[in-house]
């Protein structure tokens, strides 16, 4: 959905046509619940929260402004919720390993020198279960932020604002999260395991 | 390997879109030249591919439990009043004021035989129409703060404040300006077209001095009404003919919108706008 098409939708159900805001629920459900899963590790809980945050973001519609995209607001919304709920429930996100502090020395950051490519689906299933092994294993304010970054999409300038940070913060924080989470994959071998050489397909990628 | 370090943070922001310009020309020519610098690119974009991929599908009960519970997001007034703790709680009183007068005008204008009959005769007659009066400020109260509140339910909102400018009509203007008061303060921006649409389509179709009583019924239909013959409109709301008798005990009720029409009048009017 565009901007714009947000925009419509939303003036139909202030207009009273509550059936339109499914449009907005369908386009933004992924996203609402891979957040919710990730910061509270319970699919039950997600699914709970996901409703919540979707429900509240209804009845406070008028409260929206439109100075950001509504899903960029429900994001926000939807991590607010999650925050107060592991608050409640006294559950801070696990971190078991601090395999690096928050000034982590590139020196650590040995990787072997391949391009990694997981090739065909057993190894992008390795890849999968070793990243979730490994976001678990972060610092929690690391893994807040990778889970923001990698389920929303939001933008650093939208997730600055999410946490009350600026975006320099953000900017260097993620670079630290992904850091982290490299050193651990590398613990498990997953980089080991699967790596083949390739040409700068990468540069080409984002150029 | 060290010197790479200052490249960490831009290889991070180039994966993610956030780095252009100059930055992004300068950390390319170095990847262009570095392979520990491509490794490292390499594992991220290997870790945001996967995270991609390891996206869950919701189950389909997020949709249609989100959509089921905002249907059912009921008109409650007392649950509008318990909003009004955020907002000024000055206004709704002004406006019950303003209502009450104009309901007792009203109350008088219709019924002058109360005047004439004298209250010690008439007791019971006088009590009758200050109950009236009273649920009709209720009425009005109730539909005052739900404009003012948050609003859950937009569909009775719109409903009712239509119907308070549809009553503008039987001579209440005080009420009209009050209500339009109301209304622009109430932040309901995206609303006004719409209400003042259906407010055109009430004042003009509906001939209230054919009827007792115009009643707006939304979302639930009352036991006592379900059988009932419906005809349904353009607008999409339905129309029933109820007698006097009904009529008053779903006014009495205190859950609707509605406007007196004329006195002699046997039967009423139900407009029915079910939910969603």
């Amino acid at each position: 959905m565009t901007a714009a098409e947000e925009l419509e939708v939303i003036e139909k159900v202030r207009g009273g046509d509550t059936d339109a805001f499914e449009a907005l629920v369908t386009d933004n459900q992924k996203k609402v619940y891979n957040l919710a899963l990730q910061m509270l590790g319970s699919e039950n809980d997600a699914l709970d929260i996901s409703q919540e945050a979707f429900i509240k973001a209804y009845t406070s519609l008028q409260g929206f402004r439109g100075e950001c995209r509504f899903s960029v607001w429900l994001y926000r919304l939807t991590y607010n919720i999650c925050i107060d709920y592991l608050r409640k429930k006294q559950r801070t996100p696990v971190s078991s390993l601090t395999y690096l502090d928050d000034d982590g020395e590139y020196a650590d950051l040995e990787i072997p020198d391949m391009r990694y490519e997981p090739g065909c689906e057993a190894e992008k299933r390795e890849l999968r279960e070793a990243l979730e092994k490994g976001i678990e294993e972060l610092l929690p304010k690391h893994r807040e932020i990778i889970i923001m970054r990698e389920m929303t999409g939001m933008s650093y300038e939208e997730i600055a604002r999410t946490l009350g940070i600026n975006e320099g913060t953000v900017k260097s924080r993620l670079s630290r999260a992904r850091q982290s989470l490299v050193l651990l994959l590398n613990s498990y071998g997953t980089f080991t395991k699967n790596s083949r050489h390739n040409g700068s397909k990468e540069v080409e990628k984002h150029g | 390997m060290a010197e790479c370090s200052k490249y960490l943070e831009l290889i991070s922001a180039y994966v993610d879109n956030e780095l252009s310009g100059d930055k992004k020309k300068e950390l390319e020519q170095h990847l262009e030249g570095c392979a520990a610098c491509r490794s490292i690119l390499s594992a991220y974009l290997g870790i945001n591919e996967a995270a991609h991929e390891a996206m869950a599908e919701p189950p389909e009960s997020l949709a249609t439990g989100v959509m089921d519970r905002l249907r059912q997001l009921p008109a409650e007034p007392h649950a509008a009043v318990s909003k009004l703790k955020h907002k000024s709680t000055l206004k709704p009183v002004i406006i019950s004021f303003i209502a009450a007068a104009a309901c007792l005008a009203l109350v008088f204008v219709a019924a002058p035989q109360l005047l004439r009959s004298g209250i010690r005769q008439d007791v019971a007659g006088s009590a009758a129409s200050v109950n009236e009066a009273a649920s009709e400020e209720n009425a009005l109260f109730s539909e005052k703060a739900q404009a003012d509140s948050a609003g859950s339910d937009m569909a009775a909102d719109n409903a009712g404040q239509s119907s308070l400018s549809g009553q503008s009509a039987d001579a209440v203007p005080k009420l009209a300006t009050s209500s339009k008061d109301a209304e622009s303060s109430s932040g309901l921006t995206a609303a006004q077209p719409t209400s003042s649409d259906t407010t055109s389509k009430i004042a003009g179709s509906e001939d209230t001095s054919k009827y007792c009583a115009v009643i707006w019924i939304d979302g639930q239909l009352p036991d006592i009404l379900q059988n009932y013959q419906m005809t349904e409109t353009d607008d999409g709301t339905f129309r029933i003919e109820v007698s006097a008798e009904e009529a008053k005990t779903l006014m009495a009720a205190g859950s609707y919108v509605f406007v007196n029409g004329s006195e002699d009048a046997l039967t009423a009017l139900v407009i029915y706008t079910p939910a969603g």
